[in-house]
C-alpha cells in the first residue's frame, strides 16, 4: 500500500517536471529545424536561423529570412542592458540603505516602511505600469530609457530589501555591539564588519534586480518609448506579428544565458556558504 | 596595573534606574535603583534569575543601553556621557559575537586596528594576547573553525588587548561543557589577578559565582539582595530569595516559644526546633534556614535530647558521593538532607531521626524573611 | 543625549532617498491614478477636469444614463479574470503539494537538484516560456501534430484562444511561486510529528487531515496570494494565449490606455484591482503593520 503511494508519487512528480521542461526543451530542439513555413514539423537540422541572426549569409532564400530584425533585436537588447545597470545600481543602494535602517534602528514608522516594500512586490505589474504612464505623461516627462529606469526601480528595490533584510536577520546584532566594543567608530563598524557581512545578499539582491529588469514585460510595455523598446518587449511584438524561425532561435539563445546565469549564481552561493 | 594601589570606589554606580515597557503594555524594573562601589582590582559577580536586571547593568555599563536615572563613574570619570567605542571597558560576550568574516588574528587584532596602530606592534600584542590566553598559532583560521572553549579564548583575548581598565562578562561560560567551565572559572580567576583589573561577571549559575569571585552582588528584580563575598552569601543569606537562590536549604517559618541564654526554641508547625538565640523573644515570628548537609543520620536510639527532627524517608537518591534524602516532617512539610555515609537498607517509609547543631541555623526575623541576617 | 541625535541623522541619510524615490516614483503615481479615476473621460482621449463616478458605476454594470445601456460585460470580464486566477490557483496547488512532498523525501543533493529545477524558471525570460506554448497549441502546433499522427484527430483542434490555454500558460509561469513557499512549509514540518501521530493510532488521513495539512497551510496560504494576485491581473497570458476570446481584466486595462484611450475608465479598473489585492492580502499587510520583527 504505502510502496504503491511512494511508486504514485514518484510518477506525478515525474508528470511535473516534464510539464515544467518539455515545453523549454521543445523549443530549442525546434530552433534547429530548418522547416521555414511551419517551424513544428521537423525537416533538416541546420545552425541556419542562427547564423541567420548574425547577419551571416546562409542558403536560406532570402524571403524566408527574417533579417531586417538583427539591427532592432540588437538595439533591443542594447536598451536592455541599460537600463538593467542603471536599474540595478540605483535600486541596490535604496533598497540596502532601508533594509540596513530597519534592521538596525528602533523608529515609529517600521511598519510603515515595510508595507510600503512589500506593497510593489504584491502588486498586479499593469497597475504599477499604467500609474507610472499617467505619472509620466502628466508631469511630461518623455517616455524612453529615464522613465525605464525609474519605473523598474519601484519595483526593484523592494526585492533588493527583501533579500539584504533576510540576510540582516541571519546576523548576529551582537557583532556591531562588539566592533563598538573594541573601540571602533560606527563608520568603522559598518565599513569592517556589517558591509562585509551583508555583501553576499546585497550582491544577491543585485544579480535578482539585474534578472528581473532584464525580463519585466509589463511595467516596461507601457512606459516605453518609440525607440527605446526593450528585448522582452520586442520579442513580444514579434510574437504577435507571427511565429518565425528566427524567434526560436533568439528564445533558445536567452534560455542558455539565463540558464548561465542561474547556475553562476547558485554556485558563488554555495561557495560563500561553505567558507 | 597591578603595581597601583587598587582604589575602592573605581567603580560607582549611583541610584541607577532603567525601566523597559513590554509589548504587552507592562512595565519591567530592570534596574530599581541600584547603588554599587567596585574596587578596581576587584573579581565582582552579578548574580541572579533572568530578568533580574543583571545583563541589562552590564549593558549600560558598555554604553549599549542608557540609563533612565543615575549615575556611573569610572575612576571618578563619568561613563553616560561617552558612546561605546570611546569607554575604557571591553566585553565579552554571552555568545562570543567573533566577526564571522575575518581569521583569528584580525579577530582578536580588531581593536588595535581600528584604533590605528602599526601594523608591527599589532601583530606582537596579538600574538601576546592569544598566548595570554593559552591559544598560540592560530591567528589564520577562521572562528567557525575552532571548538566552543577555543572560540571563548579568543573572544578574552580579542577584549582584554586593548588593555581595558575594566573587562565586563555576560554568562561567556555558559555555552561550554561542564569540564571545560570548570577548567575555564580557574583560567578566568588567574587571568584575572595577572591583569590586576576588575573584571565584572554576569551569571545566573551561583555555582560558578561561588567558585569566581571576590564579591557576589545579588540581583532580584532590579534591586540588590545582597552584596559580599561568597563566604557571607552562601552562610549568612540575606534574605529568604537569596537563601533559596544560592545552594539548597531547608526554610521553616516559626514562633519563638522560648528563649534564654545560647538557645532559642521555635515552633515550627508542631515541631521544636532548637537554634542559637539573636535575641530572639517569646512570640517573635522567625524563618529559619538550614543547608541540607548540616543533617546527620543517627540511629533512632543514640539521639540526644532535643536536637533531631523527627522525620519518614520518602526517597533516598544517590548522587555520587553523597545520599539526599527526601523526607517529611510530622507537620507535613518537606525537608531535605545530605548524608554522606554508605547506607544500606534504608527504605521509603522508614521513621528517622535527622539530628542538627543548633548554631547551624541560620535565623531571618519575620516569617517572610526579608529582614535582614543577624 | 548627542549620540541620539547622530542616530536620527544616520537613520534619516539612510531612509531619505528611498523615502524621496518611493515618494514621487510609486505613492505619486498610484495617488494620481486614484485621482484619475473619479475624472470624466474627454470624447477623444484625454480626460476634463469634472468628478466623474460613472467610471465606477460602469465597472458594475450601471450605464451613465447618457450614451450606454445597463450592461454587464465588464463584471462578467471581472468575474472571469477572478475565476481563472482561482483555478490557476487551484491547479499549482495541486501540482505542487504532493511534489513539494515527493522533493522532501530525497537525498539532500537530488534535493537542492529539484529545486533548482524549479526555481530556474525565475531566472528565465517569462515571455519566451510562454512562446514554448504557444509552439504546442496553435492549429500547426506540436500537440496537433502528435494527436494527428497518431490518427486520433483528423483535423487540428482549437488548443489556442482558449480559456484552457489561458490557464495552462498561467499556471505554466507561476508554479515556482506556489512551489516555493509550499515546500518551504513541508520541510519544517517535523517527521517526528508524523511519528507522533502514527504512534498514537491516527490513520494515513487522519494524520494527514489533523496534523500534516494544518501545519502545512501557511506555506499553502502564501503560495495561493502569490499566484492569485498576479494571475487576477495578468495580461500577458491572455494576450498571446487567450486572444480575442479570452479578455481578462488586464487586458481591458491595456485597452483602455493603448486602443479606447480612456485612461479614466483604464485607472477605474486598476483602482478595483488594488481593492481586490488588498483585500487579499490585508491579513498580512496589518500583521507586518504591527509586528516589524516578523515578515
Amino acid at each position: 500500500m504505502r510502496k504503491v503511494f511512494n511508486h504514485l508519487l514518484s510518477g506525478y512528480g515525474a508528470l511535473f517536471f516534464i510539464f515544467l521542461y518539455a515545453p523549454v526543451l521543445l523549443l530549442i530542439a525546434y530552433s534547429f529545424n530548418s522547416n521555414p513555413v511551419n517551424v513544428m514539423i521537423w525537416k533538416d537540422f541546420t545552425f541556419d536561423w542562427y547564423i541567420n541572426l548574425f547577419g551571416g549569409t546562409t542558403s536560406l532564400k532570402d524571403d524566408s529570412a527574417y533579417v531586417e530584425s538583427t539591427d532592432q533585436l540588437l538595439a533591443a537588447l542594447r536598451v536592455s542592458l541599460t537600463v538593467a545597470a542603471f536599474a540595478t545600481v540605483i535600486s541596490t543602494v535604496l533598497g540596502t540603505s532601508v533594509a540596513v535602517a530597519l534592521a538596525r534602528y528602533r523608529f515609529k514608522l517600521q511598519g510603515f516602511y515595510r508595507v510600503l516594500l512589500m506593497i510593489p512586490m504584491v502588486m498586479p505589474d499593469i497597475v504599477l505600469g499604467i500609474a507610472l504612464l499617467i505619472f509620466f505623461v502628466g508631469v511630461g516627462v518623455n517616455l524612453g530609457v529615464t522613465s525605464i529606469v525609474i519605473g523598474h526601480c519601484t519595483f526593484l528595490t523592494s526585492y533588493v530589501f527583501l533579500v539584504v533584510s533576510a540576510r540582516l536577520a541571519g546576523m548576529n546584532p551582537l557583532i556591531e555591539s562588539a566592533s563598538a566594543d573594541l573601540g571602533a567608530s560606527e563608520w568603522q563598524t559598518f565599513r569592517r564588519v556589517t558591509l562585509p557581512l551583508i555583501l553576499p545578499g546585497v550582491i544577491g539582491g543585485a544579480l535578482l534586480s539585474f534578472i528581473i529588469s532584464m525580463d519585466d514585460l509589463v511595467i516596461t510595455y507601457f512606459i516605453s518609448g518609440v525607440n527605446s523598446t526593450t528585448l522582452p518587449v520586442f520579442i513580444m511584438s514579434m510574437i504577435r506579428r507571427g511565429v518565425k524561425p528566427e524567434i526560436n532561435a533568439i528564445a533558445t539563445m536567452m534560455l542558455v544565458v539565463s540558464v548561465l546565469i542561474a547556475s553562476a549564481g547558485i554556485y558563488f552561493r554555495s561557495r560563500k556558504t561553505d567558507s | 596595573m597591578s603595581a597601583q594601589q587598587p582604589s575602592p570606589d573605581f567603580l560607582k554606580i549611583k541610584k541607577a534606574y532603567r525601566h523597559f515597557v513590554t509589548p504587552e503594555g507592562g512595565t519591567v524594573r530592570a534596574l530599581d535603583g541600584i547603588d554599587l562601589s567596585v574596587a578596581s582590582n576587584e573579581f565582582i559577580t552579578l548574580l541572579g534569575p533572568s530578568g533580574c536586571g543583571k545583563t541589562t547593568l552590564l549593558n549600560i555599563i558598555a554604553g549599549f543601553e542608557r540609563l533612565d536615572r543615575g549615575e556611573i563613574l569610572l575612576a571618578g570619570a563619568s561613563l553616560l556621557e561617552s558612546p561605546p567605542h570611546r569607554r575604557p571597558v571591553n566585553t565579552v560576550f554571552q555568545s562570543y559575537a567573533l566577526f564571522p568574516h575575518l581569521n583569528i588574528g584580525d579577530n582578536v587584532g580588531y581593536g588595535l586596528d581600528v584604533a590605528g596602530v602599526a601594523k608591527k606592534e599589532r601583530n606582537q600584542r596579538v600574538a601576546e594576547a592569544l598566548e595570554m590566553v593559552g591559544l598560540s598559532g592560530v591567528e589564520k583560521r577562521k572562528p567557525s573553525q575552532l571548538s566552543g572553549g577555543q572560540q571563548q579564548r579568543v573572544a578574552l583575548a580579542r577584549a582584554i588587548i586593548n588593555r581595558p581598565k575594566m573587562l565586563l562578562l555576560d554568562e561567556p561560560l555558559s555555552a561550554l561543557d561542564r569540564n571545560l567551565r570548570g577548567k575555564m572559572q580557574i583560567e578566568l580567576k588567574n587571568l584575572q589577578a595577572e591583569l590586576g583589573i576588575c573584571f565584572l561577571f554576569v551569571t545566573h549559575d551561583q555555582e560558578e559565582a561561588l567558585t569566581m569571585s571576590d564579591r557576589i552582588v545579588v540581583l532580584n528584580q532590579g534591586k540588590v539582595e545582597q552584596l559580599g563575598t561568597p563566604d557571607e552569601v552562601y552562610h549568612r543569606p540575606a534574605s529568604r530569595f537569596v537563601t533559596e537562590f544560592i545552594g539548597e536549604s531547608n526554610i521553616f517559618s516559626g514562633t519563638v516559644v522560648e528563649s534564654g541564654g545560647q538557645l532559642a526554641r521555635v515552633n515550627v508547625g508542631g515541631t521544636e526546633v532548637v537554634c542559637s538565640n539573636h535575641s530572639l523573644r517569646a512570640g517573635d515570628e522567625v524563618s529559619l534556614l538550614l543547608r541540607p548537609e548540616h543533617f546527620q543520620l543517627k540511629p533512632a536510639d543514640q539521639v540526644n535530647g532535643t536536637n533531631g527532627i523527627s522525620a519518614v524517608l520518602e526517597q533516598s537518591v544517590f548522587i555520587g558521593r553523597d545520599h539526599q534524602l527526601h523526607c517529611r516532617m510530622a507537620n507535613g512539610q518537606p525537608l531535605s538532607a545530605l548524608i554522606r555515609s554508605s547506607l544500606s537498607g534504608l527504605k521509603p517509609g522508614q521513621a528517622l531521626t535527622l539530628e542538627y547543631d543548633p548554631t547551624a541555623w541560620h535565623v531571618i526575623p519575620g516569617a517572610s524573611g526579608v529582614g535582614t541576617a543577624q | 543625549m548627542r549620540s541620539f541625535t547622530s542616530q536620527q541623522k544616520q537613520l534619516l541619510l539612510l531612509l531619505s532617498p528611498a523615502t524621496l524615490f518611493l515618494g514621487i516614483f510609486f505613492l505619486g503615481p498610484l495617488l494620481i491614478m486614484a485621482v484619475y479615476s473619479f475624472l470624466e473621460p474627454g470624447l477623444y482621449g484625454g480626460v476634463e477636469w469634472n468628478f466623474y463616478h460613472w467610471n465606477y458605476g460602469r465597472v458594475l454594470g450601471w450605464a451613465d444614463g447618457f450614451y450606454e445601456e445597463f450592461d454587464i460585460v465588464y463584471l462578467q470580464i471581472l468575474l472571469r479574470s477572478a475565476g481563472l486566477a482561482l483555478v490557476t490557483v487551484l491547479v499549482t496547488l495541486a501540482f505542487c503539494y504532493p511534489v513539494a512532498f515527493w522533493i522532501s523525501r530525497m537525498q539532500s543533493r537530488w534535493k537542492s537538484f529539484c529545486i533548482f529545477l524549479i526555481a530556474l524558471p525565475f531566472f528565465s525570460s517569462m515571455i519566451i516560456r510562454l512562446y514554448a506554448w504557444i509552439l504546442i497549441l496553435r492549429d500547426s502546433g506540436f500537440a496537433n501534430q502528435i494527436l494527428m499522427s497518431l490518427g486520433i484527430i483528423s483535423e487540428p483542434l482549437d488548443l489556442m484562444y482558449s480559456g484552457t490555454a489561458v490557464i495552462i500558460g498561467m499556471v505554466y509561469i507561476f508554479i515556482p511561486f506556489m512551489f516555493l513557499p509550499v515546500y518551504s512549509s513541508v520541510e519544517n514540518l517535523d517527521p517526528k510529528l508524523i511519528k507522533a501521530s502514527q504512534d498514537l493510532g491516527a490513520t494515513p488521513f487522519t494524520t494527514f487531515r489533523r496534523v500534516i495539512f494544518p501545519m502545512t497551510l501557511p506555506g499553502v496560504v502564501s503560495g495561493c496570494i502569490l499566484v492569485f494576485i498576479p494571475a487576477l491581473g495578468n495580461f500577458v497570458v491572455p494576450a498571446m494565449l487567450g486572444g480575442a476570446k479570452v479578455v481578462m481584466i488586464g487586458n481591458l486595462v491595456e485597452q483602455q490606455f493603448l486602443a479606447a484611450r480612456n485612461w479614466p475608465f483604464g485607472a477605474t479598473l486598476s483602482m478595483v484591482m488594488i481593492v481586490f489585492m488588498l483585500l487579499v492580502v490585508s491579513v498580512y499587510l496589518i500583521r507586518a503593520m504591527k509586528n516589524p520583527q516578523h515578515s
